[in-house]
């Protein structure tokens, strides 16, 4: 299958900073594909490199089999981009901008973005500068989807938008999707992510740290939680087949964060002397991601009985298993 | 994909009305300030040569802020990338915006040609009629300025599209400007030719220059579309050998502070005054390069050996500072001043005084650096370097008031305009003519330097006023009301006081000028009067005048004829064949002298019948000319006819005429003498046909009246010094009513005298309009002294002859004297026939 995004080795260094470290990436069609880091973690350079404005320092890209250093018309004209803070003419009226728009594009353009101005309910004859930060965002929105790109690519997309509205945007993605277009988008709202991303990938101090599906992200990482006598007591060393993305302590409560994690591994645990008890519990996005970028979950609840959490934990285990 | 004409039509719309506010607003600026100041000129009296540049400056800042407006605000707001993400060639992007603007050039060649025409139209006379603008400029020097203003556009091009900052590419302007002109001064001195065409070159030094400029633009046009395309292409990644070197800077910075530990200002206003410096510091220090050298120039520019040996440079660079010192304004409130940065500090509360304190402190260091440094050089060093001269040297005070005025409109027209490419073109123009204005409004219309100070200070006051406004990125009306509300007081208030004047000075009612005009309308016109002309005889004038050989002359002069008809003529004919004369006071002068050598010649031999009918001849060509004078419709003719019958009242009056008062000849003059009616009608008619054509504009020469030069009264002899109204632009409003003033009071005084009533009341108001209530009457030629002589006609009366002062000699004694000649002429007929 032809990969919609490509990237081998993609290197960006500026001098202070390397934005991105030896990224390989793969976007499949017809995905709705998630690309998540904190802020400087390099999103925007990645975007920037694949939509042509950015040559990168080493590695290659391809965009709908188009490198982007050598074509960026090929693929400015084949995908729709939105940056985070799209930077409209704001003494065009919302019809003029679309009629400017249109003269790049042709064809459909100009019907499909009256459309989508009319479903989004802004006035034509209204100038930009007199919008709201949201209908701001609607209108770039619509102009990047009035020609029907078979990449769409999105920075901070729902930034600005009403839930109402960006419930209608998100589904609207996963429709795309289900079309066959495919959707690159970064985004801090993983809540949102999380409900429509097929695919995940978190970049992290210039390196991707991690890309896969969605389903099978959340199905492979899990917080194991584990009770004993003694907060000192060393815990067993897991199989090489797993890693662990975070341990924390907490009191005589020892957390990590593993992926890979079997439920057969539960013996290695409970075998050890010193150890009353484990659990596991499966994690949200937002805190996969935490783990991923920062390492640690946080200060979490202080758990000062551990015989329910122990309780309420295995059956979230069990849920999750059923 | 519609990547053809839809395209272009796309961004040649978009340029078009990017560029259309530009266009609208130069040309409505340029309509303006060329109105203003030909309305300055015309009162002046004078040709405003400085108005001359007014419509050439309109192309000149288009072609300097056309890729300002075009690129740079593109990229300040950060529309050029969303531009660049549409698939569209970033060459078609460069193209088309370069077309645009050079398309918005022609048009604003052809707005200024508009304006030179409008100038030039309903001026041909008159000292308004000098009021033409670029009519000093020959036809080559039109092509040059308009291929070299190509050629500065697309310098801008390169500049804006090189360089991140607007301003930065503005000021990259300046020097690429001059590279032509070195060009072409280089190869001149190898060839020994002069610089430009407008220097009476050779045509091959005029193609040499203009093949320097097409191939200037040629280049620079490449190079901006060099720069254009790695601006709206991909960015280049840095290389990893630069990525991994220290800067070479990196050495001599400070170590880093601890922040943690350290708050280096105490005072907000020090953080503020930190962050002007640091926002954009190689702008500020490019900016107050500019303004340095311009008062280095300035200086130097007070030295003639300087200017004889640099003076178009030393101009340039003075040029140069007080735009710089324009920019350091803008620079005020722009970056780190612009109403969205300013918006970080109102979220936090900052006082709004504080933060315009922070802005300004900068910039006012820097100028008052420049004062400093002009004081220094123009009046510590200088004065050590070279001889005193009889020099123009600007004072400080002068100096620091002509850049505060810059400064402070500047920093205004950047928080009004708030689009830094507009600002940037604006506020030069603006400084320079609120500069002129100011220093109009002190120097003609006197107003007082107090007031000055406070309306130079209204600018900052304005911009003082709005700054809450401005931070919180709210203009509301109360902003227009504050803006509008300046502008007002300083157009207006330098007017306020002339206009008091004005509204003060005499007239008289609309029904008394209606009356006056229809009464005019009604007066019945004789032809035009013919000027009476002296026919110089050789020598003649020699004899009479050099005193040193008079004698040796006159015996020459003894021996000679003269036949006064012959020698006083109007052009083409004799005094007989012209109904209506004119004279003027170089005719009228010897006219006098020749009749007086006449009488002592009768007198030295009364018995001679040659002599006395050379006499009767001279009288009779003077009675002539006064019948003819008094049918002039020039005022000035009536007052020059009385000087003669003056001289002829007194000759008749003399008894060594005695002998020749039973003469026609002498009957006759005396019955001319005494017809006080005859004179007063010709003296009415004269008044009211004067007064009519200056107010219909019949006499070409709006400062005319009768003949008088009423532009010049006050009198200048009795008063150099005039008061303001006179001597303000304001005169042509005064004009008008000081002559209808002085008709009334002629025409009133003929009255009066035909009434009985008395003469002196009218007489000191002729003395207060023409003369001036500060002026002593009782020595004035209206007043009671001269009044009382005036029945002589000696030296002095003859000086009265060349004065500009009328009816001085109307209802005099000598009028008395000519009627008691009558009389006595009736008394000794009687007493003959009684005998």
């Amino acid at each position: 299958m032809n990969h919609v995004i490509t990237t081998t080795d993609l290197t960006m260094r500026f001098r202070g900073c390397d934005a991105l470290l030896g990224v390989d990436l793969n976007v499949e069609p017809g995905t709705v594909f998630a690309l998540l880091g904190e802020n400087g973690a390099g999103k925007t350079t990645m975007i920037r490199i694949l939509t042509g404005f950015q040559k990168p320092t080493s590695g290659s890209a391809s965009v709908c089999d188009i490198d982007p250093m050598r074509d960026p018309l090929g693929v400015r004209r084949r995908v729709g981009y939105v940056s985070d803070a799209p930077a409209l003419y704001d003494w065009m009226t919302v019809g003029e901008i679309g009629w400017f728009a249109a003269s790049f594009y042709g064809g459909n353009f100009h019907p499909a973005y009256g459309e989508a101005i009319r479903r989004y309910e802004i006035p034509e004859d209204r100038k930009i500068r007199n919008l709201s930060k949201g209908q701001r965002a609607k209108v770039a929105l619509s102009l990047s989807l009035a020609h029907d790109p078979e990449l769409l690519i999105l920075d901070e997309p729902t930034s600005g938008l009403d839930p109402m509205v960006r419930r209608d945007f998100l589904e609207s993605m996963i429709d795309r999707a289900a079309a066959g277009r495919t959707v690159f988008l970064s985004s801090h709202q993983i809540s949102e992510v999380e409900r429509v991303a097929d695919t995940i990938a978190i970049l992290h101090q210039g390196k991707l740290r991690l890309c896969c599906p969605l389903v099978e992200l959340k199905d492979s990482i899990i917080e194991l939680t584990v009770n004993l006598d003694d907060p000192l007591i060393a815990l067993p060393k897991l199989p090489d087949s797993t890693e662990t993305l975070c341990e924390e302590t907490y009191g005589r409560q020892r957390r990590l964060v593993i992926r890979d994690f079997s439920s057969d591994m539960h013996s290695l645990f409970t075998s050890r002397e010193g150890v009353v008890g484990t659990s596991e519990r499966a994690l949200p996005l937002e805190e996969i991601f935490i783990a991923y970028t920062k390492g640690s979950l946080g200060p979490g609840r202080p758990r000062e009985n551990p015989s329910e959490i122990v309780e309420e934990d295995a059956k979230v285990t069990s849920g999750s298993q059923a | 994909m519609n990547e053809g004409h839809g395209t272009t039509r796309g961004l040649v719309w978009k340029e078009s009305r990017q560029l259309m506010p530009v266009l609208l607003i130069l040309s409505g600026v340029g309509l303006l300030l060329v109105v203003l100041w030909q309305w300055i000129a015309t009162f002046s009296y004078q040709r405003d040569y400085i108005g001359n540049y007014l419509p050439f400056v309109l192309p000149a800042l288009f072609s300097v802020g056309a890729a300002a407006v075009l690129v740079g605000q593109e990229k300040e707001q950060k529309t050029l990338w969303w531009l660049g993400s549409l698939p569209t060639p970033p060459a078609r992007v460069f193209w088309i915006k370069l077309a645009a603007s050079m398309v918005g050039l022609v048009i604003m060649w052809g707005v200024c040609a508009v304006l030179v025409a409008l100038t030039h139209a309903g001026h041909t006379g008159g000292y308004a009629g000098g009021m033409g603008f670029g009519r000093w400029l020959g036809a080559s020097t039109y092509v040059f300025l308009a291929v070299h203003s190509f050629y500065i556009l697309v310098c801008g091009f390169y500049t804006t599209w090189r360089f991140k900052g607007t301003f930065a590419s503005l000021l990259g302007i300046l020097p690429l400007s001059i590279v032509p002109f070195v060009v072409i001064e280089a190869i001149g001195s190898l060839r020994n030719w002069g610089l430009g065409p407008s220097w009476g070159a050779s045509v091959e030094s005029v193609l040499v220059t203009y093949s320097v400029l097409v191939a200037s633009i040629v280049l620079m046009t490449w190079l901006a579309n060099r720069a254009a395309m790695k601006a709206l292409g991909p960015t280049e990644p840095e290389s990893p050998r630069k990525i991994d070197a220290l800067s070479w800077a990196e050495p001599w910075r400070p170590s880093e502070l601890d922040s943690s530990s350290r708050d280096p200002y105490r005072l907000s206003i020090a953080s503020l005054l930190w962050q002007s410096i640091h926002h954009s510091r190689y702008t500020l220090l490019a900016i107050t390069a500019m303004i340095m050298l311009g008062t280095v120039a300035g200086s130097f520019f007070t030295r003639s050996q300087w200017v004889s040996f640099a003076g178009g440079q030393l101009g340039a660079l003075m040029l140069a500072g007080l735009v710089g010192v324009a920019w350091l304004g803008v620079f005020a409130f722009t970056g780190d001043g612009s109403a969205s940065r300013l918006r970080f500090l109102a979220d936090r509360g900052a006082s709004p005084t504080i933060v315009w304190a922070g802005r300004h402190l900068v910039g006012l260091s820097i100028v008052a650096t420049a004062i400093l440094l002009y004081w220094l050089l123009t009046y510590q060093v200088l004065p050590n370097l070279y001889r005193e001269g009889l020099e123009f040297i600007p004072s400080v005070a002068f100096v620091t008031l002509v850049l505060w005025v810059f400064y402070s409109v500047s920093q205004w027209t950047s928080q009004l305009t708030r689009l830094l490419a507009l600002s940037t073109v604006l506020a030069p123009v603006l400084s320079i003519f609120t500069a002129y204005w100011l220093g109009y409004a002190a120097m003609m219309l006197y107003m007082p330097l107090w007031l000055l100070v406070l309306l130079s200070m209204l600018p900052m006051l304005a911009t003082w006023l709005m700054m809450r406004r401005y931070m919180d990125e709210n203009r509301g009306w109360q902003s227009w009301v504050i803006s509008i509300g300046a502008i007002g007081l300083i157009m207006c208030v330098p007017l306020i006081s002339p206009a008091l004047k004005v509204a003060q000075f005499p007239t008289i009612s609309d029904a008394i000028r209606s009356q006056r005009l229809a009464q005019a309308k009604a007066t019945k016109r004789f032809a035009y009067p013919q000027p009476l002309t002296i026919h110089q005889t050789l020598g003649y004038e020699n004899l009479i005048d050099e005193k040193p050989s008079a004698e040796k002359r006159l015996a020459q002069l003894e021996k000679r004829n003269f036949e006064p008809r012959v020698l006083f003529q109007p052009p083409g004919g004799s005094i007989e064949n012209v109904p209506a004369l004119s004279i003027d006071s170089q005719t009228l002068f010897p006219m006098i002298k020749y009749a007086n050598y006449q009488k002592v010649r009768v007198q030295s031999a009364p018995d001679n019948e040659v002599e006395a009918a050379a006499m009767t001849d001279w009288i009779e060509m003077m009675v002539d000319v006064v019948k003819r004078l008094r049918k002039s419709s020039r005022w000035l003719d009536q007052d020059r006819a009385d000087v003669i019958e003056i001289w002829l009242t007194n000759l008749m009056s003399d008894e060594s005429f005695d002998a020749f008062r039973e003469r026609d000849f002498a009957k006759e003059t005396i019955a001319m003498l005494a017809n006080q009616e005859a004179r007063s009608e010709a003296r009415r008619r004269a008044v009211l046909i004067s007064w009519y054509d200056e107010v219909t504009k019949r006499e070409s020469r709006f400062d005319s009246l009768g003949g008088y030069e009423s532009n010049s009264w006050p009198d200048e002899y009795t008063m150099p010094l005039r008061p303001d109204e006179y001597t303000m632009p304001l005169r042509p409003i005064i004009q008008p009513r000081l002559a209808e003033a002085v008709a009334d009071a002629g025409l009133r005084m003929i009255e009066a005298s035909e009434q009985g009533k008395p003469i002196e009341p009218i007489r000191r108001e002729l003395h207060n309009l023409l003369i001036g209530p500060e002026q002593s009457f009782d020595v004035s030629p209206y007043g009671p002294l001269v009044q009382a002589s005036s029945d002589r006609v000696h030296p002095s009366d003859l000086l009265w002859a060349y004065r500009n002062l009328p009816s001085i000699k109307w209802y005099s004694p000598w009028e008395q004297k000519a009627k008691a000649l009558a009389n006595q002429d009736v008394d000794s007929a009687e007493t003959k026939e009684m005998e």
